[in-house]
């Protein structure tokens, strides 16, 4: 079985050094650099990542878009799975095969890293506590799929289930949040979708720079703009 | 008809106005879709400036009774479509221009791709 791991960094030199080392033996490690100022690119590269370079920051959801296409159209190698996460150290790459696991299990085609089924999500700060399970209502009522944590940026996805809909990336209205976006989408096209639990740790250094209320406002807009279009 | 200064004013601001869209268009400095909504915008100050009872008209119309909340409401519409219009276009160029930061990135990884590839073969 081969393993693709995928994250997102914008400056994050230090947290990769951090957090590379513990990716399980075997898997191939893609970065996407979005538009990073410090040495985020050359330090992926010495870690062994390949690397793909966004000329100017674009946002987690562009990211993950282009590192999707670049493993799935750009490498000649056939992965079984893509495993997506965060770039600044909060999640634990050891996690990882748990997710596939599961996806085998239950044959799934997406599994989420669900935070709220965490031992320490009782730790996670208050506005999180609060709005998550809004928002994942709110995915769940429009999608019928019934998970915890929606929004989680840990994410496992079978390769061939991504091949039938990489034009929906394409589709993609707000892909700076692109999560609810991105179940309503799959929920369209018959995708299975499944969850394990996950521990968040804290992040190895800098910061996040999602602001709550924009990011509240901007998923309840990408939302609204998916329910719309119902290509 | 009564010609008053702020009448001949405002329709020879109008007027001028009118000229520059249509320099500006012919120049394609201006969209045609956007031209047309200045000349209609700059049409409706001229004759409205000129020929009042037009607005009296349109504000009966419009069920109102001052013509210069007719006028208020007026502007303030027209300044909501143009924010809107504003804002769709701004989110077109943004989505365009990541879309070609995407297609630049990805160019440059198969190119890298390709190369690694050669070495190793070679």
């Amino acid at each position: 079985m081969r393993l693709a791991v995928l994250t997102g960094a914008l400056n994050e030199e230090i947290p990769l050094r951090g957090w590379v080392k513990d990716i399980p033996e075997g898997c191939d490690l893609y970065v996407v650099d979005d538009g990073s100022t410090d040495g985020t690119s050359s330090v992926a590269l010495e870690l062994g990542a390949r690397v793909i370079r966004h000329s100017m920051n674009l946002g987690q959801g562009y990211a993950f878009i282009t590192g999707v296409k670049a493993i799935v159209s750009e490498t000649k190698k056939d992965y079984d799975y893509i495993v997506y996460l965060d770039a600044d150290g909060q999640h634990d790459p050891k996690e990882i095969p748990k997710f596939i696991r599961k996806a085998k299990e239950e044959d799934l085609d997406v599994v989420v890293g669900s935070r709220i089924l965490g031992s320490n999500y009782h730790n996670a700060p208050f506005f999180r506590r609060k709005f998550l399970p809004f928002y994942t209502a709110i995915v769940n009522r429009l999608t019928g799929y019934r998970m915890t944590d929606a929004m989680s940026g840990f994410r496992a996805f079978r390769v061939s289930a991504l091949k039938k809909v990489l034009p929906v990336f394409d589709r993609m209205l707000e892909p700076q949040y692109m999560a609810a976006e991105m179940f309503i989408r799959f929920s369209r096209v018959g995708l299975k979708v499944g969850e394990v639990p996950i521990n968040m740790r804290d992040r190895i250094s800098g910061f996040s720079y999602k602001g709550f209320v924009r990011y509240g406002f901007g998923v309840l807009k990408a939302i609204g703009k998916t329910v719309l279009d119902r290509a | 008809m009564k010609i008053t200064t702020a009448s001949i004013l405002f329709s020879l601001v109008a007027l001028v106005q009118l000229v520059r869209i249509a320099h500006l268009v012919r120049q394609e400095r201006l969209g045609i879709r956007s031209g047309l909504v200045w000349v209609l915008m700059w049409a409706g100050v001229g004759v409205g400036s000129l020929f009042p009872f037009t607005m009296d008209f349109l504000m009966r119309f419009a069920m109102m009774e001052n013509r210069m909340f007719f006028i208020l409401i007026i502007a303030v519409f027209v300044l909501f479509a143009l924010l809107f219009d504003l804002v769709s276009r701004l989110e077109k160029s943004e989505r365009n221009m990541a879309k070609l930061v995407q297609e630049i990135a990805l160019l440059r990884f198969r190119l890298e791709e390709t190369e690694r590839e050669g070495g190793k073969r070679s």
